[in-house]
C-alpha cells in the first residue's frame, strides 16, 4: 500500500512540476517588476556603513552558531562527552597525580574501584601489591619535588603505603582458607618479593629526605617487611598442610631472600648516615655529640644483634626448624628496623635541637656494620630517645 | 545553497542598487510560487495576479531596512497570505475552490503545453484530483505542508517559516498528512 502511495506521490510531483506559467506572462511580469524596481530604487549613492551592514547580513546566518548548538543532537553529544569523556580525562589526569594533589583522591578511588572489580582473593592481593608499587613510585617523585609542603606529602604517601600493606597482610590471611595451595604459594611468593622490593626502593628514596620524613618512610618499610614476614608465615603454613606444593626449598629460598633484603637495607641505612660514622671520631665534642655517640652505640648494638638473629634464622631453616626460624626472622627484622629508627631519631633531634649536624657530617666513607656486639631491644631504643631530647 | 544565492542577490540589491538582481530573484522563484498558488485559486489569471503581487510585496519589503533571512520562504509566506486575502475578499472557502481549479484546468489547457503527452496528463490529472481530493478533507496546513514538501522539495525549516510554525511541527504535520492519505487510500482497492 505504501508503495502505491509512493507511486502516486511521484506522479503528483511529475505532473505538478510540469505545471508552468505562460512564458509570455513570465516575461511581461518580469519587465514590469524590473521597471518598477528601477523606478523606486533610491538614487543616492550607498553609504559605506550600510554596505558593511549588508555584508554582515549576508554572512550572519553562517555565524548563527546557537541555531545548531541548540539542536538535540548537539546537546546529547555534549552530555555524553561530559559523562564519559570527562570522567576518562579526569581519571587519566588523576593517574598522574601525587599525594597532596587535588585529584589524588580520585586516583585512590579508581584503585578501589579496580579492586572491587577483581574476582578472586589472589587477584585482589596482586592488584594491591601493584598499587603499593605505585605508592613507591609516588614517593620517589614526591622526594624530587622541592616544594614547601613536601613533608606532608611524604607522610601522606607513607600512610597510604602502610594502609595498602596492612590490607595485603589481611588479604593474605583470608586467602589461606579459600584458595588452593598452589595459588596461595604463588601469591605469597609475589607478595614477599614485592614487599622486599618496596623496602629496598624506599631505602633508596630516603637519600634526599629530612630526618622527620625518613622516620615516616621507615614506618612504611616496617609495614612492608611485616607483610613479607606474613607471606613467609603463610608459605610455612601451606608447607605444613600441603608439603608437596610448598617444599622446604621454597621456604628456605624465601627466608634467605628476606634476610638478605633486610640485611642490605639495614646496612644502607646505617652506612648512609653520616653522623654515625663521624660520631666515633668526635667523642670529645660537647654534650649533644656525646648523646649522639651513645645513641649511635645503641644502634650499632642493634644492628649486630639483628644480624645475629637473622643468621640464626638461616641456620634454623637449614636444620628444618621452620617455626623457630620464622620467629627468629620476626625478631631479627624488628631489631633491624629498630636500629634504623634509632639512627633516624638521633638525626632528627640533631637537626631540630641544634644546628650542628652539618659541621659534623664531613666524612662518609666507612660503614659500621661490624661494630661491637651488645644486646638491646626495641624498647630500649625508644626509652633512650627522651633522654637525648632532654640534653640540649 | 539556494539560500546563499538569494542572500547574495539581496546584498546586490541593497548595497549595489542592482535592479537586475531582483529580476534574478524573480527568475528563480516565479515558477514555484505560481505552482503553489495555482491549485489554490479558481482561475489561472488569479494565480498570475497573486504571483505578481507577491513579488511586488517582496520588492517593497526589500526597500525597508527589515532583514529577510530566507527569500524563498518569505515569498511563499506572502503568497499564502495573498491567497487567504483573495478568499476573504470573495467570501469563499478554499476547499470548494479546488474542484473549480480542475474545472478551469480542463477548459483552459494552457497549463500543459506538451500535447504529445495528453493521455498521460489526463491520467495524471485524474490521479492528482483523487489525491488532492483526499487532501481536501485534510486541514489547509496539511495540504500546504504536503505540497511544499512533495512538490517543491522545501526543507521543514522553510515550511515552518512559511506556516509560522516550528520546523519540528511542520515535520509532524507532514507525517500526519501522509498517514491521512494512506488511510484514505486503503479502503479503495
Amino acid at each position: 500500500m505504501s508503495h502505491q502511495l509512493l507511486n502516486k506521490i511521484r506522479l503528483i510531483r511529475a505532473v505538478a512540476r510540469r505545471t508552468k506559467p505562460d512564458a509570455t506572462w513570465i516575461l511581461s511580469t518580469r519587465s514590469t517588476l524590473l521597471m518598477q524596481a528601477k523606478n523606486s530604487m533610491p538614487v543616492a549613492a550607498v553609504e559605506k556603513k550600510s554596505v558593511i551592514k549588508e555584508w554582515v547580513k549576508f554572512f550572519a546566518p553562517i555565524f548563527a552558531v546557537n541555531k545548531w548548538v541548540r539542536t538535540p543532537v548537539t546537546a546529547i553529544a555534549v552530555i555524553m562527552l561530559a559523562i564519559f569523556g570527562g570522567s576518562l580525562l579526569s581519571v587519566s589526569a588523576a593517574e598522574k597525580s601525587l599525594p597532596g594533589d587535588l585529584l589524588y583522591s580520585v586516583k585512590l578511588a579508581t584503585e578501589q574501584a579496580r579492586l572491587a572489580m577483581a574476582k578472586n582473593p589472589q587477584d585482589k592481593v596482586k592488584l594491591k601489591t601493584e598499587f603499593t608499587e605505585r605508592r613507591v613510585d609516588e614517593m620517589k617523585q614526591v622526594v624530587t619535588s622541592p616544594e614547601a609542603g613536601r613533608t606532608g606529602r611524604v607522610i601522606q604517601t607513607a600512610e597510604a603505603l602502610k594502609r595498602d600493606l596492612h590490607t595485603i597482610k589481611q588479604q593474605l590471611g583470608d586467602m589461606q582458607g579459600q584458595s588452593t595451595p598452589q595459588t596461595v604459594k604463588e601469591t605469597a611468593k609475589i607478595v614477599d618479593e614485592k614487599s622486599n622490593a618496596v623496602v629496598q626502593a624506599l631505602q633508596e628514596s630516603k637519600g634526599g629526605m629530612t630526618p622527620e620524613e625518613r622516620i615516616k618512610v621507615t614506618e612504611a618499610q616496617v609495614a612492608a617487611s611485616d607483610t613479607s614476614v606474613k607471606a613467609i608465615e603463610v608459605l610455612v603454613d601451606t608447607h605444613k598442610t600441603a608439603g608437596d606444593v610448598v617444599t622446604e626449598q621454597d621456604v628456605a629460598d624465601v627466608v634467605k631472600s628476606h634476610n638478605e633484603a633486610v640485611a642490605k637495607t639495614m646496612a644502607q641505612a646505617v652506612g648512609m648516615n653520616p653522623n654515625m660514622v663521624t660520631s666515633t671520631v668526635s667523642m670529645s665534642l660537647p654534650v649533644t655529640n656525646k648523646t649522639m655517640a651513645s645513641s649511635t652505640a645503641v644502634a650499632i648494638e642493634q644492628v649486630t644483634e639483628a644480624q645475629k638473629t637473622l643468621t640464626e634464622a638461616d641456620q634454623l631453616v637449614a636444620e628444618k626448624k621452620i617455626d623457630e626460624a620464622v620467629e627468629k626472622i620476626k625478631i631479627g627484622t624488628q631489631q633491624a628496623f629498630a636500629a634504623q629508627k634509632t639512627v633516624e631519631l638521633n638525626d632528627m633531634q640533631l637537626s631540630s635541637g641544634t644546628s650542628t649536624p652539618a659541621t659534623a657530617s664531613t666524612s662518609t666513607s666507612s660503614t659500621t656494620e661490624g661494630a661491637s656486639s651488645t644486646t638491646s631491644t626495641q624498647n630500649k631504643t625508644t626509652n633512650s630517645n627522651p633522654t637525648t631530647t632532654k640534653t640540649p | 545553497m539556494t539560500q546563499l544565492v538569494d542572500r547574495y542577490l539581496l546584498y546586490r540589491i541593497r548595497a549595489k542598487r542592482d535592479a537586475e538582481a531582483f529580476a534574478k530573484i524573480y527568475d528563480r522563484h516565479v515558477e514555484s510560487i505560481f505552482r503553489f498558488v495555482v491549485y489554490k485559486l479558481p482561475k489561472k489569471e488569479d494565480a498570475q495576479d497573486v504571483t505578481a503581487e507577491a513579488f511586488t510585496r517582496l520588492w517593497q519589503t526589500i526597500q525597508q531596512p527589515k532583514q529577510i533571512t530566507n527569500v524563498r520562504a518569505f515569498l511563499y509566506q506572502i503568497a499564502r497570505n495573498l491567497v487567504a486575502d483573495f478568499y476573504r475578499k470573495f467570501e469563499q472557502s478554499p476547499i470548494e475552490s479546488i474542484d473549480v481549479t480542475f474545472e478551469s484546468d480542463n477548459t483552459s489547457n494552457q497549463l500543459y503545453t506538451d500535447k504529445g503527452r495528453h493521455s498521460e496528463q489526463i491520467e495524471a490529472r485524474s490521479e492528482l484530483s483523487i489525491v488532492l481530493g483526499q487532501l481536501d478533507k485534510l486541514k489547509e496546513d496539511y495540504r500546504d505542508v504536503l505540497a511544499l514538501r512533495l512538490i517543491d522539495g522545501l526543507s521543514f525549516q522553510e515550511i515552518g517559516t512559511i506556516l509560522g510554525k516550528e520546523a519540528g511541527h511542520a515535520r509532524v504535520i507532514y507525517h500526519r498528512g501522509l498517514k491521512a492519505i494512506k488511510q484514505a487510500n486503503e479502503p479503495t482497492p
